[in-house]
């Protein structure tokens, strides 16, 4: 049964975050080993600093309650990962095999798939309590492992529990029951679901767009209404909704495959989901129409969602993909960067257009798929 | 009519199903083969879900030519049908209803026939299996399709339901000369429909035989 969990469970984790995660990765790596600093750092102040690091974590109070709301972040969103693979139908056979075993036996089983889950934070918990003990610092070492280990029970108890209880099934959701009565014509369905399955998802996106906003309006006090920052801004914050166009092709695919059937045009079919980005991205836009000259507002639109067209589009070529995504939305994002610093981003529109099109037109009908 | 000019489909320089040329008539056709034969590749590349090479034509409409015009004149319903949890069957058979120009009056009667009224309200995501295989099964009838392919029609449907798609089958196909292709492993009750024609997909070949 063990083996059988940690392949759905914990390499699936792995699998849908291997993105984020590697970057998150790689980022670290390179901040430790690449960065160039300002001035000459010898090798042995660089060691001292990273042990520093290290003897915080297990000396300083502070720098522990941090790691211990970095571990219980870490923790929600894996505990949310399991919770929602076990709703889907392809898992609903651990419902009636999985709980017919002891629970210590379930609960061993358990404990080991969120220890895999965990086994980053494992890593570095242990070797920083190694660290600690030589440096002759014994509880806060301590600490941080029982914290661990207890949060690791604590997941593994919960989801015996949830896969233990009868399941009950709500007829509809609050957003469902709101919007009963409202229209719901095919190009905006998929707003529909961000309302009803993906508000956190959404409200997180929403923070970071937001943040941008802030940080944009702050740095760049005296030109935040030119055209170029403008240019700029939009193109992060599209960027930042990359997760939101993955969703929806998933979406698209999964949901609205019956719709490969219906007599829509190519071109209806590549503009009409617009619609629900004009909606989905109306802070933003509001943003933009109220600090932008009316006619610089709607071209940076044109260029957003032309942007948008072509992160779409690139789904429709490479699959249900996340890693392949990352990478192209990556290889965009600098060659748009590199468009806007010699100010070419707005002359591309046409050509982001038909690029996103001509993939579009060629993958619709996609061989992603299989019977 | 439907006619096939070199179609090939493959999966990753695999062929899964290969015709030359084939014609078939506006009749009912049972599509038979073994689990993994490439049945409902056909049906989808038939219906336009899925890129191939070659031609398909239904009326001399070219599907890639003229796909608008061909996807008007054609319906599916999917083996196991998948669809929103957060829209009502009602919202659904409005989706259908504009997309296929289909009128609210054959829709009332396919789900009176069918005994769905009591429930059509509710979101998707209550739906039991047999629920959904109805309601896509009203869905594929709607509009004005010249073809209707249902993949696995007989399956998860109680016996009652299967009797009013038989007599569905029978009297689109009588009064309005609609075709259809029906993907299925089980036997179709002849009483009810004595004119089926037999297609076979055996490895990659598709022989029709009365």
């Amino acid at each position: 049964m063990t083996e059988i969990l940690k392949k759905i469970f914990a390499n699936g984790f792995f699998k849908m975050h291997a993105g984020a995660l590697l970057f998150l990765f790689s980022t670290l790596i390179i901040y430790f080993f690449f960065i160039n600093t300002f001035g000459t750092v010898p090798m042995w102040a660089v060691t001292e600093w990273n042990l520093a690091i290290t003897l915080a974590l297990v000396s300083s109070p502070l720098v522990l309650i941090i790691y211990f709301i970095v571990c219980l972040g870490y923790g929600f969103k894996s505990w949310q990962y399991v919770v929602k693979q076990l709703s889907i139908a392809n898992n609903e056979f651990l419902f009636y095999s999985t709980t017919s075993f002891r629970k210590y036996i379930q609960f061993k089983s358990w404990f080991l798939v969120q220890f895999k889950i965990f086994l980053p934070l494992w890593i570095y918990t242990i070797f920083a309590t190694v660290i600690g003990l030589i440096y002759g610092y014994y509880l806060l070492p301590i600490c941080i492992v029982l914290f661990l280990a207890f949060l690791n029970a604590f997941i593994a108890y919960s989801y015996i529990q949830r896969i233990n209880s009868l399941v009950h099934k709500r007829a509809t959701t609050v957003a469902g029951s709101l919007t009963k009565k409202w229209a719901k014509p095919f190009f905006i369905l998929f707003t529909y679901l961000v309302l009803d399955k993906m508000k956190l998802t959404f409200l997180i996106t929403k923070i970071v767009s937001y943040l941008f906003i802030i940080c944009i309006s702050l740095f760049f006090t005296e030109t935040a209404k030119e055209f170029s920052i403008g240019t700029l801004t939009i193109i992060i914050l599209i960027t930042a909704h990359a997760i939101i166009i993955y969703k929806e092709y998933g979406f698209n695919e999964r949901f609205l495959y019956f719709s490969h059937n219906f007599p829509y045009s190519k071109i209806k079919m590549f503009l009409g989901p617009c619609l629900n980005y004009l909606v989905l991205l109306f802070p933003e836009i509001l943003w933009l129409v109220t600090t932008q000259r009316f006619d610089h507002s709607s071209r940076i639109i044109l260029l957003g969602l032309s942007i948008l067209l072509l992160y779409r589009s690139i789904m429709y070529a490479i699959g249900n993909n996340m890693k392949r995504f990352l990478f192209w939305i990556f290889l965009i994002f600098n060659v748009l960067f590199l468009g806007f610093l010699y100010a070419l981003t707005w002359y591309s529109v046409p050509i982001i257009l038909i690029i996103s099109y001509l993939i579009f037109s060629r993958n619709y009908s996609n061989e992603h798929l299989s019977d | 009519m439907l006619r096939f000019h070199n179609f090939i489909k493959s999966y990753n320089s695999r062929k899964i199903v290969e015709i030359g040329e084939l014609e078939l008539s506006n009749g009912i056709y049972w599509l038979k083969g073994i689990n993994g034969s490439g049945k409902s590749t056909l049906l989808k590349s038939i219906c336009g879900f899925l890129h191939f090479d070659g031609e398909i034509f239904l009326n001399e409409v070219n599907l890639k030519r003229d796909g608008v015009d061909y996807r008007k004149k054609i319906n599916f319903a999917d083996a196991e049908p998948i669809y929103p949890e957060f829209l009502t069957g009602n919202e659904m058979i409005k989706l259908f209803l504009k997309a296929k120009s289909g009128s609210i009056t054959k829709a009332e009667y396919y789900i009176n026939s069918m005994d769905m009224g009591n429930y059509l309200n509710n979101p998707l995501g209550t739906y039991s299996s047999g629920m959904l295989k109805k309601l896509s099964l009203v869905l594929a009838f709607l509009g004005n399709p010249t073809l209707i392919c249902l993949d696995e029609p007989l399956i998860t449907i109680d016996i009652d339901s299967l009797s009013v798609l038989y007599q569905w089958i029978k009297d689109k196909h009588e009064k309005e000369n609609t075709g259809f292709i029906l993907s299925s492993h089980q036997p179709f009750d002849l009483s009810i429909l004595n004119n089926v024609i037999t297609l076979s997909l055996e490895n990659g070949k598709l022989y029709p035989s009365s």
